[in-house]
């Protein structure tokens, strides 16, 4: 909401800057955003150059007949008469008007310098509202009232400068939607006194009661608690007085005529929106606050045809919808240049109704934005009675006496329970008793310090309770906690000690997030970069992984309200957020990057949760949200240096990665060919990846080479990309299990070295395995350090070199010892696998 | 050999004194390893000076031989050790001068190792974490898609609440057996968590006081430009106990603020609205840029708005069968990458899910 300063200070009697009550309103709760400087620019010289003054002779130009040539009086201090040069035609010689002096900055930046207009010297300028930016096109100068002193400072009458204070407000305080509502703010919070309010009514009240003019009805109360109208006869529809311009412009809104400008300024001053209808336009001399009808149609004032349905709230004569009440107007019963007699309406409409009526009809008005926060029915009086006052004032008009009101049922004063020392036990400050009824009064409550009969009048202040009622106003007191607040916000927060709570627990991470830590430090370690994609993924985004039908990775959590189609599904792998980051910095011509996510997939399988029945109708439940890790490999760990050739990434390094952050959960873990898994992982190489089984958690995951056609279908033509998918929530249970001492062994171990040449089909897993077996007790390790194929070695056979690594626990192995174990390895392998020693 | 035991051989055995400081001079002049075994054959050798006088000993009449013998010996130790010296010190000495001419080039680049980098947001969240867990916290954690009712309405954001619209929800398509088809997309019970303080209902439903935790995840609103993702992080705080007070979350919030943005940072309340907090409070942070005096990074106000939090809602409390008698508590929440952006002057939001390595590798 945008605040002239001028404007609250009419109404509360600060004497500080706008920016120390900038800082005033931003500590007590009133957050302001910014500070607004609108007109000329605000410096004492600058500002003196704008002074009252009078026409005292307008003659004709000698030389243009567009021009007049004036005199204008404009004060001793000022040099008493200038000359100045006009072009508007709207005045003559007597009328007081607004000058700017040579040497004057105006609004527009334009400095006035002494001009020469078609040969006669002009000094000065008589200034439109235009000039003084309250509108965007002024016909003519603006005529000031004659009692206004001729010489004085045009900003004492007029703001011609005006700092406007920007305030974001918030939705459980409509009694700020207001500057007198702000204006009690400050006051609360400056200690200063408030002005009474500025909702005096007419002085002159004439004609026919207003009831003889217009009935009212309410047909649903609950929508439309109060509904009140006053008549006002004769009103010449016309041009706003200036001051009233300068007020709607700076608060942000658009000056349209005195009548409507009247409402508006009195629902910026006071909250309370109106609304004036031609009174010759309502058919029926009555209105009627009811529900549309479904399919109801009303054009608005913006032109557009609204069809309405039966949650909305119409206020209709006896044959047609008028408003979308609290809403917006239709053009049927809008005032015009030739109304003379109005109707004016101020209501209490439902909050969450004019909420849910703003969100169906995407029309959001002033009006709207303040009902929508549930305003005060005790605000309609008020309203009214302000604006017939300016209506008869400055639109000519007689107000009817008497005024229709049709009020279901006053609202109920909440009479709330406090206890001061509860106060200073949550805020942890003690805030005096005698201070809290203070700031309690500022606020408009009704203070009772008396308490329970039971309770002595020199009650210590520990055991105190009082009684609040909270104005109407304050629809968000309710609660001893809610005056707590007020307190506290009023007496100030900077008033607050630093302490810290006194009971402690003990912190900590819970398994699986020590896992969570682990796992990415292990992977960040071997040189890959941690990426975080967007969840939502497009519907189409596994397209390309021909995903078997009925994959419950196929069905997705769907939103329903997405940004776009391309973030409109929840993801079920990470590969395709991964991959879409590897095209990514491809694309921005970065090296093929090595990533890794970990994070939550989204899966309706037989793992989703029930809502607790607290918590949702039956039969609701949520999806499975397992935590996986993705890695992708599109280039090389070891890159080409001076040093070396570098080492292209292959199955082995991603193995190599996976092994490692297993290890880094002291876990091992097993690889064994697709077969016939292959059919769930149908976009990796049937004979380039494998699955990960890890003892204690079983099946983990997948690991291989992405199918060429499948990358390239993601756009990634030219790389080979390596994947793997683990999940983390199967991992997490078994890892991280406390290490146990092994012996290191007081003997030396002894390696033997053996070339075994097999058939190509058997796996070097098998092998090993084989070997350890047959080597008995005294095997320690064996492992595979070299693999050859081709030379002399049989097409369809390999060449696997192995180290066997041997110690015994209780004494030095002799040379009789590794050949008996070295023969049994080899005849074992000769065996089982017809392997023969190369 | 030390002077004075020199004077007193040169008393008392000239003789053997004066072949003594000849083989002494002669080892100690050997300018390489060649000439030193040569000085050792001339000085110790068989056919050496020394050896002869040692072995004329049985010849010498009897009343010389002890003195002759001890000190020969004596000549005999100190010029092989004299010999062992000046081996060691020459071979030393070569070493270095082949060294002199081994060069090579130091400001050559070192062997690429592969350094991987963990995001900016996890190593955010894993300091927010450990400063937390250095107070007593404990981590919770949540679903992200997320039932109405822990988002909204038990943390007082009934439906109709005006502060719900503040929100900009993701709704979610549900999957009910007992549901027909048609009705699914109108539904309104699932929905992407607009804030990680649904998991503060849900930690109080698991256990009683004193809960002291603290959460982090990913969040989601319908909105994106420069400073909105649709899906971002947050940091959510949660203390409930005996005697907790409004002094205590400040006290909390100030310490948290020094340990992750260091220095002196001063921190301010300033009241807000938020449904489940009451009273509800913004916090700032002093400015570090221009140390509060008013700059463009901080909209010339000093201070930077960190968070929102406050003091649990009774209304709250109620959800969950807490008496709010008894206990009180703080709940707090603040953006992961906002903290992360002031801490290391990143402009745009976006950089964090553009995943370009450039941008990750930085940090
Ligand atoms: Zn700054």
């Amino acid at each position: 909401m945008r605040v002239p300063f001028s404007w609250v200070k009419e109404y509360v009697d600060w004497r500080g800057s706008v920016e120390e009550l900038a800082e005033l309103l931003t500590m007590s709760g009133t957050e302001v955003e910014g500070i607004d400087w609108v007109g000329a620019p605000a410096d004492p010289d600058n500002l003196s150059r704008f002074v009252v003054g009078k026409v005292l002779t307008r003659d004709k130009h000698p030389n243009a007949d567009k021009l007049s040539l004036c005199t204008v009086e404009v004060g001793e201090a000022h040099g008493g008469v200038h000359q100045i040069v006009c072009g508007a035609d709207n005045f003559q010689a007597g009328d007081t008007v607004a000058v700017s002096l040579t040497g004057a900055t105006l609004e527009s930046g334009l400095k006035l310098k002494k001009a020469n207009l078609r040969g006669v010297e002009s000094h000065g300028m008589m200034m439109s509202e235009q000039e003084l930016g309250y509108e965007e096109k002024s016909p003519g100068i603006v005529i000031l009232p004659d009692e206004w002193i001729v010489g004085a400072p045009l900003q004492d009458y007029l703001p011609v400068s005006e700092a406007v204070l920007e305030l974001e407000l918030t939705s459980n305080r409509p009694d700020c939607f207001s500057i007198y509502g702000i204006a009690r703010e400050v006051a609360a919070a400056a200690r200063l006194e408030l002005a009474p309010p500025p909702t005096a009514g007419p002085a002159v009240l004439g004609g026919a009661p207003a009831a003889e003019s217009l009935a009212v009805e309410v047909a649903d109360p609950d929508l439309c608690p109060r509904y009140a109208a006053q008549v006002i006869r004769g009103v010449r529809v016309g041009d706003s007085p200036a001051w009233l311009k300068a007020r709607l412009t700076h608060a942000g809104m658009r000056p349209i005529s005195n009548v409507v400008d009247v409402t508006n300024y009195v629902m910026l001053g006071w909250g309370q929106p109106l609304h004036a209808f031609d009174a010759g336009k309502i058919r029926g001399a009555k209105l009627v606050a009811r529900r549309a009808h479904v399919g109801e149609r009303i054009v608005t004032l913006d032109g557009m045809e609204r069809t309405l349905d039966d949650h909305m709230v119409v206020i209709a004569d006896v044959e047609r919808p008028l408003v979308i009440a609290g809403v917006f107007g239709s053009i049927d019963a809008e005032v015009d240049a030739h109304t003379t007699d109005l109707v004016l309406e101020a209501a209490n409409f439902s909050g969450p109704n004019i909420l849910r009526t703003e969100l169906h009809t995407g029309i959001r008005s002033e009006a709207s934005n303040r009902f929508e926060k549930g305003l005060d029915a005790n605000l309609v009086p008020g309203g009214l009675d302000f604006a017939s006052r300016l209506l008869a004032d400055l639109c000519g008009g007689v107000v009817a006496p008497g005024t229709v009101d049709v009020w279901s049922e006053a609202p109920s004063l909440p009479r709330l329970s406090y206890r001061p020392a509860k106060a200073d036990d949550l805020l942890g400050y003690a805030v005096p008793a005698q201070e809290q009824a203070g700031i309690l009064r500022r606020l408009e409550c009704e203070v009772d310090e008396g308490g329970a009969p039971s309770a002595p009048s020199h009650a210590a202040p520990s055991t105190a309770e009082w009684t609040i009622t909270p104005p109407t106003f304050r629809p968000d007191l309710v609660r001893e906690v809610d005056l707590i607040e007020e307190v506290g916000r009023i007496a100030g927060y900077d008033l607050a000690p630093e302490t810290l709570p006194r009971h402690r627990t003990a912190g900590g991470l819970t398994g699986p997030q020590q896992v969570r830590r682990a796992i990415r430090r292990a992977l960040a370690g071997c040189g890959l970069d941690e990426a975080i994609t967007y969840t939502f993924v497009a519907p189409d985004a596994l397209d390309p992984l021909g995903l078997p039908e009925g994959d419950v990775r196929l069905s997705p959590v769907k939103l329903s309200n997405p940004m776009s189609v391309e973030q409109s599904v929840m993801r079920t792998m990470l590969l395709p957020g991964l991959i879409g980051a590897v095209r990514a910095n491809v694309d921005r011509l970065n090296d093929p990057p090595n990533l890794f996510e970990i994070g939550s997939v989204y899966l309706w399988d037989d793992q989703t949760s029930p809502a607790p029945a607290q918590a949702a109708e039956p039969g609701a439940v949520l999806p499975h949200e397992p935590e996986a890790v993705g890695i992708v490999l599109a280039g090389p760990l070891e890159v080409e240096s001076w040093t070396g050739a570098g080492r292209p990434t292959d199955f082995s390094t991603l193995k190599g990665i996976v092994e490692a952050a297993l290890r880094a959960l002291r876990l091992t873990a097993d690889f064994v060919p697709l077969g016939d898994a292959v059919a769930h992982f149908p976009y990796l190489h049937p004979g380039k990846a494998a699955l990960v089984s890890v003892p204690g958690a079983g099946g983990v995951g997948a690991v291989g080479l992405l199918r060429p056609d499948v990358a390239a279908a993601y756009g990634v033509d030219d790389l080979k990309l390596y994947f793997a998918a683990l999940a983390l929530d199967r991992i997490a249970p078994v890892a991280l299990k406390t290490a146990t001492f092994e012996d290191l062994g007081a003997y030396p171990p002894a390696a033997q070295d053996l070339a075994v040449i097999v058939d190509r089909g058997i796996a070097a897993a098998d092998v090993i395995a084989v070997a350890r077996r047959a080597g008995g007790k005294l095997t320690r390790d064996v492992h595979v350090f070299d693999v050859y194929e081709g030379g002399q070695v049989p097409a369809d056979k390999r060449s696997l070199a192995l180290r066997v690594v041997m110690r015994s626990p209780e004494r030095t192995l002799s040379e009789r010892d590794i050949a008996g174990v070295r023969a049994k390895i080899l005849t074992a392998l000769e065996r089982e696998l017809a392997a023969a020693l190369r | 050999m030390e002077d004075a035991e020199l004077q007193i051989l040169k008393q008392r055995a000239p003789g053997l004194a004066a072949l003594y400081t000849t083989a002494r001079d002669t080892i100690l002049r050997a300018a390489d390893v060649v000439a030193l075994e040569q000085a050792r054959v001339s000085t110790l050798g068989r056919k050496s000076a020394l050896t002869e006088l040692l072995r004329s000993i049985p010849t010498l009449p009897a009343e010389d031989r002890p003195l002759l013998g001890k000190g020969g010996n004596m000549v005999r130790r100190e010029l092989e050790g004299l010999v062992e010296e000046r081996e060691a010190e020459l071979r030393r000495q070569a070493l270095s001068a082949s060294l002199a001419h081994e060069r090579l080039d130091v400001t050559l680049p070192g062997q690429p190792f592969p350094a991987g980098h963990e995001h900016l947001i996890s190593q955010t969240m894993r300091e927010v974490e450990d400063i937390f867990i250095g107070l007593g916290y404990r981590i919770a954690e949540g679903p992200e898609v997320e039932l109405d009712y822990y988002n909204f309405t038990a943390l007082n954001t009934p439906p109709s609440h005006p502060a719900r619209s503040a929100h900009d929800t993701f709704w979610v398509v549900e999957q009910r057996e007992t549901m027909p088809e048609a009705v699914m997309d109108a539904d309104r019970g699932v929905l992407l968590r607009t804030h990680t303080s649904p998991v503060q209902v849900r930690v109080m439903e698991q256990q009683r006081p004193p809960v002291y935790v603290v959460c982090l995840g990913k969040v989601y609103r319908r909105d994106s430009d420069a400073t909105h993702t649709p899906m971002f992080h947050q940091v959510e705080g949660l203390v409930v106990d005996e005697g907790i007070t409004l002094a205590d979350l400040k006290g909390t919030l100030h310490h948290f603020t020094q340990e992750f943005f260091g220095g002196e940072r001063a921190i301010r309340m300033r009241p807000h609205f938020f449904p489940f907090t009451e009273p509800s409070i913004e916090v700032d942070v002093s400015c570090e840029l221009c140390g509060g005096k008013g700059c463009r990074s901080c909209k010339h106000s000093g201070w930077l708005e960190i968070m929102g939090a406050g003091m649990v809602d009774p209304a709250v409390y109620d959800f969950v069968d807490y008496d709010s008698e008894k206990v009180s508590g703080f709940a707090f929440g603040m953006g992961v990458e906002r903290m992360a952006m002031l801490k290391h002057g990143i402009p745009d939001l976006r950089l964090f899910y553009d995943n370009d390595v450039r941008f990750l590798r930085q940090f």
